[in-house]
């Protein structure tokens, strides 16, 4: 043994790894992957290979279709169109690997920060409500009572503006700083955290007040068409004056009541509600509708990626599915960890809970973090092309691995060609992250032999 | 073990066994269109039509190919009356409808005035209405939902006196106005006769006063008749399952007995497949995308037959909009110091039409199968006029004209303007294409941006008038030129008026033809309109593609006839 | 056990109402000209695009389109597809045969292959049978469902000339078309191959076989490829445990300790990822039933995403979500009956 170097858990887990012959295969392809699709522009501006969307020009068009592989300066030979295989090959490497990495890195990101954040505080109810003549809210009072209320008026006015005077972007926004000053608040000394609660009651007051508003709201629109021409039929009639009556019973019990609510139950439920999801029509509605032009997304994603919308709106729609697996592994870990020596002393030793969860508790658990990571871009990559392929994906003249697929497909007989490159092109990519993937869960599992 | 291989063995051996090819008297068509319904007063697409047009029959029919010839189908004779006011058709005695009852002009008024009481938003009843009863919508939409009970009594006055019984084989159209189309619109296939003792007992309307307001606006899709018919055509309808559509022959049909049997026309979306399957010979017929498939992988197939004509021409027309007055405030289709009436001078539209390669079109996307069009017309249509001038890719004279434009301002200032066209469209993406790089090529100041829009969202920026340019394209209900020069032309036409054209000059010639009941006469007019479109550049025609038929070599009998959706019909045909 | 089922069960139309809302929600962001999408078929309609608007009220609050549906919705008509031209329920009806029959091919044959597989690679792990396993699995696992399924088309279909695509060979659609309209063909439960047997019609049967062939192929090597790993890992994670090695001290051989001790409690991840797959599988494989062209839930569901057609998007979504849900009761149900430790209360 080597006395005179320091083994690091990396650098251990990087011997372990080498010893996984597939997987520095596996690694050496995916750098090559993504060497050439980081270099493509520069191959065509070197003349290397074509402008993927190059169409031939010029009489008998018809004879630059469909060239088989090994024609000259078209080694994987040219589609319906003429145009390049190899090149857009390539450049549909950049998109796929775009979405990937981009997928998988958004998601991890997220469904650690959820998942720790649901592991972390199971069990500690966090107080959501509390009226402005319960029992918690009159123990805010007493010193300093003034500002509280004050506060909690201020709270109370700015979210019924935002509700009722601004648009649901803006209000969105507004609620996330109205979030923010009370996370602010909450770090002054002193007085600190009773203005934050304050504050933040009086925001939770105006969301009851609200919600109370929309269910008359709801019933009244509901109700009108038919109480203008009389034809209500009793029942419709009952539940037009119940939803009266329910919002009363809400704003009754918002005077005295209080809610607290557990992160941890309500992230976990949310999780539940995504998993129990039909995927793939939501999958399809969210594609189409972040699609549209006249859509709040749509046009945000048209004014910033302008062409490449579709790869935009692709990976955001496979994040939000994407964040639920590695939040629930890491809700797990957390649960675990959080009940460990380390975790006691450093509670004990007050340190701040922000630095609690992610400078003790995800360092800890970031080996099954890593490795989920991995396999997440073979899987964004499959998922992609799938819907391409289905035309839901990324749309023409961008190429991607699967959009090809979808073209060749009406020549499958005609010229196979066209669809063994894109479909060998994916079967490598994802194999090769999977033999990473499983290299990298052998190599950061410290019960491995070395 | 030996008994396992056996088994092993016969199995493949029955898995394997090629299957046969269709029989003679069977004819099987892969298409890719889905059929939408089968009831004639809510069929507009030319699926669904395709399987009506054989099933069904209407008064007078098309000869073979001709759209000028008629033969009398349902019908024996036919006078026009009241200087075209007035139409009596005399009715065919001992036909019988596939359910066994007789046909008598009973059943023909009840399916025209079905077609005026439903008339769905998305159904083709408004070119009845229009000629009919003078509103082009179902009573609901026409008057609105609350309208009087007197209105709507009046309404249905209009729909019961516009077609009426004179005999039991006499049936008489009575017209608000003369309407020179009208006979045209009788050849529609969905002016079918239906049976209405049949519909009548399965649910449909009542054929009387008492429920007509109900079916006023109905989708017809959720009714009996969208899955069932009874018709008096050749064929006789076995099964649509949503997918498939299986016909028989009708053994007691009036007319000659047709030779084939049998008809399955089968949904397929992969065209691979359906090639493979012509290959084989598991289908007669089927749909074959666009001609460079067809040149590339199914001329030379043994066994496969391309028929195409350059006389064919389809039924339609398609040409680029200029839009004289852009409307909508933020309007992402027109730069913000780009005249809102650009194309409101002449000198801007005729560079426009000078910068269209109409040979490049046709060359690239048709592979030379294509024809040039001289005026938004198709040409096997009365008063379609070869001779007026079609303007030449030219970027010198598009630059003159482009100088002289706005008194020289717009050279020097520049415009930018946005060019859309419906995604998956890779003709008009190519001409979007194209007018991109010819008008940028000619000054820098001139931008062009391209933009494929989703169709719903195509149609309703040009419907809203936002889109400064863009190219649309028509097909016939009709073979009546009104069907394409009123929408073309006419400052109210369904397509015209997204342009904010008004030229008073062209209204009054349309309203002139529209009174015209003499075709020749009317034929000039429209050659007159034809050029005078082309003088101020309205529009720009863009060249249609030659239509062709794939089938295997034994089918014989096919034609080609644009007004029919299924170009031929299936009692025309037999097999070798 | 019992009691939990039931309260799971009762639970079901609390998570049907959350999905129904959340895709009518969605579906409202986008403007009534879009959503009138699957009314417009012409260039023609332009003209009418208001009259659609207005005649199928497309343009009315979210709130008020969600009401009228939901009053339908519990007399039950869950509304008219305009993708398959008929009501939504019936459009199940017919199309959950097709993909069921799929289903019933691949599932079984690909949870016992793929059992079978993954326990063999763990017995002799790190020799060649494991390796090689190994390696397919994972092929399997990363080649995309229509790259094999447009590879067995080319090959097969197109090459070889074996079996067929779609349901039936024409003139077999033609004929059972005739013969159902003449009462001498009874479709009993929509599975042709069934309908064959129980008519007497065996050549519908192979015939129907022939065609699912190509299909069932592709469906069991891409799922069981996921089992097996499944399968691998944990049936390896049993055998290290101590209770199999006190069985093998106890001197029992290695077939007993491997297939009756180990392998029982390796298939519980095995039963959960079977489960999901199951309700997947019957939900249609889009992938498979489009590049086959059969007509299953699948494609229907993704034809009604691409027109946006609201009645038959929330039709699916239910079904696929109440399919789901009975899975994962199945699943736990299971659980208890193949793991005694395990107890709902």
């Amino acid at each position: 043994m080597a006395q005179n170097r320091i083994e690091t858990p990396w650098t251990l887990a990087w011997r372990r790894f080498r010893r996984h012959r597939m997987a520095i295969f596996s690694l050496g392809i995916i750098i090559l992957l993504v060497a050439l699709a980081l270099s493509a522009p520069l191959l065509v501006r070197l003349g290397w290979i074509p402008d993927p969307n190059l169409q031939p020009e010029g009489p008998n068009l018809a004879a630059s279709y469909f060239l088989p592989p090994g024609t000259p300066g078209h080694p994987l030979g040219t589609d319906e169109l003429g145009r390049d295989v190899l090149s857009r090959l390539i450049y549909g490497g950049r998109i796929s690997l775009l979405v990937g990495f981009t997928v998988a890195l958004s998601s991890v990101l997220i469904g650690t920060l959820v998942g720790a954040i649901a592991g972390y505080f199971a069990g500690r109810a966090f107080l959501f409500f509390a009226g402005p003549a319960s029992p918690t809210y009159r123990e805010l009072l007493g010193r300093g009572g003034l500002a509280v209320v004050l506060l909690s008026l201020v709270g109370l006015g700015t979210a019924l503006y935002l509700f009722y005077r601004t648009e649901p972007g803006t209000a969105l926004l507004g609620f996330a700083g109205a979030l923010l000053a009370a996370y602010l608040l909450n770090r002054l000394p002193g007085l600190g955290e009773k203005l934050a609660r304050a504050l933040w009651y009086g925001f939770s007051w105006a969301l009851l007040l609200g919600f109370a508003g929309l269910i008359v709201d709801v019933a009244r629109t509901l109700a009108e068409p038919g109480m203008a021409r009389g034809d209500l039929s009793p029942i419709e009639l009952a539940g037009y004056y119940l939803a009266h009556l329910g919002a009363l019973a809400l704003l009754a019990f918002g005077v005295v009541g209080r809610i607290a609510l557990d992160v941890d139950v309500v992230i976990s439920r949310i999780i539940d509600f995504m998993l129990s999801l039909p995927g793939l029509p939501i999958l399809l509605v969210l594609s189409a509708f972040m699609r549209n032009p006249e859509s709040a997304l749509g046009k945000l994603t048209a004014s910033l990626f302008g062409e490449a919308a579709s790869v935009a709106i692709i990976i955001l729609i496979l994040v939000v599915f994407g964040w639920i697996t590695t939040a629930r592994i890491v809700r797990g870990l957390i649960l675990s960890l959080r009940e460990q020596e380390f975790t006691l002393a450093a509670q004990a030793l007050g340190v701040s809970e922000t630095r609690i969860v992610f400078r003790h508790l995800v360092p800890n658990a970031i080996a099954p973090i890593i490795v989920d990571a991995t396999l997440q871009v073979g899987l964004a990559i499959l998922v992609e092309a799938g819907l391409s392929f289905l035309g839901f994906g990324i749309q023409p003249p961008v190429a991607t691995w699967g959009n090809m697929l979808t073209g060749a497909q009406d020549y499958i007989f005609y010229a196979p060609h066209l669809a063994i490159f894109p479909g060998l092109a994916i079967l490598l990519t994802v194999l090769a992250f999977n033999y990473v993937g499983d290299g990298l869960r052998d190599a950061l599992d410290p019960r491995s032999r070395v | 073990m030996r008994r396992k291989i056996g088994i092993l063995a016969t199995l493949s051996l029955l898995l394997g066994v090629a299957l046969a090819a269709v029989p003679k008297d069977t004819y099987v068509y892969m298409t890719f269109g889905d059929i939408d319904t089968l009831d004639p007063a809510q069929a507009y697409d030319t699926a669904s039509l395709h399987i009506i047009e054989n099933v069904y029959e209407t008064l007078y029919t098309y000869k073979k190919d001709s759209l000028t010839e008629y033969e009398p189908l349902l019908a024996t004779s036919y006078e026009i009356k009241d200087g075209g006011k007035t139409y009596i058709f005399h009715l065919r005695k001992g036909v019988q409808f596939h359910s066994g009852n007789p046909m008598t002009c009973r059943d023909a008024e009840y399916s025209f005035e079905r077609i005026l009481v439903t008339n769905p938003g998305d159904g083709p009843g408004w070119f009845f209405a229009e000629s009919l009863i003078g509103y082009d919508s179902n009573a609901k939409s026409a008057l609105g939902e609350n309208a009087s009970q007197e209105a709507y009594d009046q309404y249905w006055e209009l729909i019961d006196k516009s077609v009426e019984c004179d005999d039991l084989y006499t049936l008489r159209f009575t017209l608000v106005k003369p309407d020179p189309s009208f006979f045209a619109k009788l050849l529609y296939a969905g002016a079918a006769i239906i049976d209405s003792k049949w519909a009548i007992q399965n649910g449909e309307w009542s054929g009387t006063k008492k429920d007509w307001l109900d079916w006023a606006g109905k989708d017809l899709r959720q009714g009996f008749l969208h899955k069932n018919m009874s018709g008096t055509g050749p064929y006789k309808l076995v099964k649509w399952d949503g997918e498939n559509v299986v016909a028989e022959a009708f053994d007691k049909y009036w007319g000659e007995k047709p030779k084939i049997k049998r008809v399955l026309v089968q949904i397929v979306k992969e065209q691979a497949t359906r090639l493979e399957a012509l290959k084989r010979g598991d289908a007669d017929r089927v749909t074959v995308n666009d001609w460079a498939t067809v040149e590339s992988q199914v001329r030379g197939l043994p066994g496969v037959k391309v028929w195409s004509d350059p006389n064919w021409a389809p039924a339609g027309a398609g040409v680029i909009f200029f839009n004289f007055k852009v409307e909508g405030e933020d309007n992402p289709y027109i730069g913000k110091n780009t005249p809102r009436d650009l194309f409101s001078d002449l000198n801007v539209r005729r560079a426009f039409a000078h910068l269209v390669d109409q040979e490049a079109l046709i060359e690239e996307i048709f592979l030379g199968h294509g024809v040039k069009l001289t005026m938004a017309l198709p040409p096997s249509f009365l008063g379609y006029d070869p001779t007026i001038p079609i303007y030449e890719f030219d970027p010198d004279k598009a630059e003159a004209y482009f100088k002289k434009a706005f008194g020289g301002k717009l050279w020097d200032e520049g415009f930018e303007i946005t060019i859309t066209y419906n995604q998956g469209n890779t003709f008009r993406q190519t001409i979007a294409e194209m007018l991109k790089a010819n008008v940028e090529a000619i000054n820098p100041k001139f931008r062009v941006n391209v933009r494929g829009l989703q169709w719903p969202d195509y149609l309703r920026s040009a419907r809203n008038k936002l889109l400064p340019i863009w190219p649309l394209g028509w097909i016939a209900d009709y073979a009546d030129p009104d069907n394409f020069i009123h929408p073309f032309y006419h400052s109210k036409g369904a397509l015209a008026k997204r342009q904010n054209l008004k030229i008073p000059e062209l209204d009054r010639l349309i309203e002139e033809a529209r009174a015209t009941v003499d075709p020749e006469k009317r034929a000039e007019i429209y050659k007159k309109i034809g050029r005078l479109a082309h003088d101020l550049a309205v529009n720009v025609p863009l060249p249609s593609q030659s239509p062709f038929i794939v089938t295997r070599d034994n089918l014989k009998g096919v034609y080609y006839n644009p007004m029919r959706s299924g170009t031929f019909l299936w009692k025309d045909i037999y097999k070798e | 056990m019992l009691v939990y089922a039931i309260r799971r069960v009762l639970q079901l139309p609390i998570v049907l109402f959350v999905v129904s809302v959340v895709i009518v929600g969605l579906l409202q962001f986008l403007p009534p000209t879009a959503r009138a999408a699957a009314y417009v078929k012409s260039e023609q309609q332009l003209a009418h695009i208001d009259e659609i608007i207005k005649q199928y009220n497309l343009d009315a609050p979210f709130y008020v389109q969600y009401w009228t549906w939901l009053k339908n919705a519990l007399k039950g008509n869950l509304g008219f597809s305009r993708v398959d031209k008929k009501p939504v329920l019936e459009a199940i009806a017919t199309r959950l045969p097709v993909s069921a029959e799929l289903v019933l091919y691949a599932f079984l044959p690909t949870l016992l292959f793929s059992i079978w597989l993954g326990t063999l690679a763990a017995i002799h792990r790190d020799r060649f049978l494991d390796q090689l396993i190994r390696v397919l699995a994972v092929v399997f696992w990363s080649l995309p469902t229509f790259v094999l399924g447009i590879a067995l088309v080319a090959v097969v279909y197109g090459y070889l000339k074996l079996f067929g695509i779609g349901r039936l060979p024409p003139d077999l659609i033609i004929q059972l078309a005739q013969q159902a309209n003449a009462g001498e063909f009874r479709y009993y439960t929509g599975l042709l191959s069934l309908d064959g047997l129980l008519n007497g019609r065996l050549d519908v049967t192979l015939a129907a076989l022939k065609h699912l062939v190509l299909p069932t192929i592709t469906l069991i090597l891409v799922l069981g490829a996921q089992i097996v790993r499944v399968m691998r890992s944990s049936m390896l994670d049993e055998l290290g445990k101590d209770y199999v090695r006190t069985a093998r001290a106890k001197g029992l051989p290695e077939k007993v300790v491997h297939y009756k001790h180990a392998r029982r409690n390796a298939l519980i991840p095995v039963i959960t990822l079977a489960g999901l797959m199951f309700a997947f599988m019957l939900n249609g494989v889009v992938i498979t039933e489009t590049i086959f062209n059969l007509p299953g839930l699948g494609q229907w569901a993704a034809a009604a995403a691409v027109q946006l057609d609201q009645p038959s998007i929330l039709g699916f979504a239910l079904f696929t979500a109440l399919i789901v849900a009975l899975a994962n009761i199945a699943v736990d149900v299971l659980y208890a009956l193949v793991d005694p430790r395990i107890r709902y209360e």
